[in-house]
């Protein structure tokens, strides 16, 4: 079975389910919240970045799945994938919070390598996913979010746009400016691994 | 292939596209394959590109801890009990109206009101030469500055 064919099988599926969510099923509900909830709190978690606790990711994701109890009856199946509207939500709601904080500033560009713990030392305390959980907090929210839609949640490119409210050609823009910085943080231990990689491919 | 894609061109199209030549546009993609197997640099360049998709998602594959997912949904149904979905003011013939946008998009409430109250005034109002000519002469009058035109 393909990607593809589980995806629509999950929409069908979503499709059935949110009908009885409007009509007040709770059952429903929660079969729908158990489906999407661990890649709606993925990307609450990675779009809020360090700068905020695990409880905001948690609130952001509690205010989606009631915002979907709420407004179940107005999702259309032919407009879109139940996931893109709850990312969609679910991303909306993020940026409302890190607005809410003073120090985080949306739009501002941070220099990743010169206010942060070097990838490698950080990879040596604490593991290459703290590392790269570093590396990710340090960029923009929106890059965040672009970065955990495209290869987190393997979103096309124009459905992550869709998601951000972004057009295509903005969105790759975004994600490239994401990724080269992740990259550049995560250099030495890439390189590290690019090599124990292709040592292992020629034996 | 195509003879212009520098080093610096393919490592900025790895970034925008990642390692899969398929996801890059058709030109670009051959040339970036070719480069791959005559330059060394590039080679690494790929190689780290993959690297670090392949840190993503052995990083997505990482479990969420269900009893946080359960807190999560309690809580959502917890405050869905205490909050109510919100009813329809009115409705008729089986359609009813969801007036719930009004709280949740004021800039379009507001439009939404600004148009239905220029209908109603251009419906009741007289037309326009009649009022034009009625306004003036009461305004001047209302300042003092006339007689009213035999209007007020």
């Amino acid at each position: 079975m393909t990607g593809q064919v589980v995806d629509r099988a999950i929409e069908q599926g979503d499709a059935v389910l949110m009908r009885q969510v409007a009509e007040g099923s709770e059952a429903a509900f929660r079969l729908v919240a158990q489906r999407h909830l661990p890649r709606m709190l993925r990307l609450a978690s990675k779009t809020l970045g360090g700068s905020s606790s695990a409880g905001d990711a948690e609130d952001v994701v509690q205010e989606a799945l009631v915002r979907l109890w709420q407004h179940a009856g107005n999702w259309q199946p032919q407009r879109g994938a139940l996931s893109t509207w709850l990312y969609t939500v679910v991303y909306r709601l993020c940026v409302d919070r890190l607005r809410l904080k003073p120090t985080v500033a949306l739009d501002e560009a941070i220099e990743v390598a010169d206010s942060q713990p070097h990838a490698l030392d950080t990879m040596m305390r604490a593991g290459e996913f703290k590392a790269l959980d570093t590396a990710i907090a340090a960029l923009q929210p929106r890059q965040r979010a672009a970065l955990t839609l495209f290869y987190y949640e393997e979103m096309s490119g124009p459905e992550a746009a869709s998601v951000l409210g972004l057009g295509l050609r903005a969105f790759w823009s975004l994600l490239h400016r994401a990724r080269q910085a992740v990259h550049e943080e995560m250099k030495s231990v890439l390189r590290q691994q690019a090599i124990s990689q292709s040592k292992g491919s020629m034996s | 292939m195509n003879p212009e894609l520098s080093l610096q061109a393919f490592a900025d199209l790895l970034d925008t596209y990642g390692s899969d030549f398929r996801c890059w546009p058709a030109e670009e993609a051959e040339a970036a394959e070719a480069l791959c197997q005559t330059s060394v640099e590039a080679r690494a360049q790929y190689d780290e590109a993959r690297a670090l998709e392949a840190l993503f998602r052995r990083d997505a594959m990482q479990p969420i801890d269900q009893a946080r997912m359960t807190a999560i949904l309690n809580g959502a149904l917890t405050e869905i009990a205490a909050k109510p979905r919100r009813r329809a003011i009115f409705g008729f013939g089986g359609f009813s109206f969801d007036w719930g946008w009004l709280f949740t998009r004021p800039v379009g409430a507001a439009l939404a009101a600004s148009l239905v109250a220029g209908w109603i005034l251009g419906s009741v109002a007289p037309d326009a030469a009649s009022w034009r000519s009625a306004s003036v002469p009461a305004v001047t009058a209302l300042l003092g500055l006339g007689d009213g035109g035999g209007i007020l």
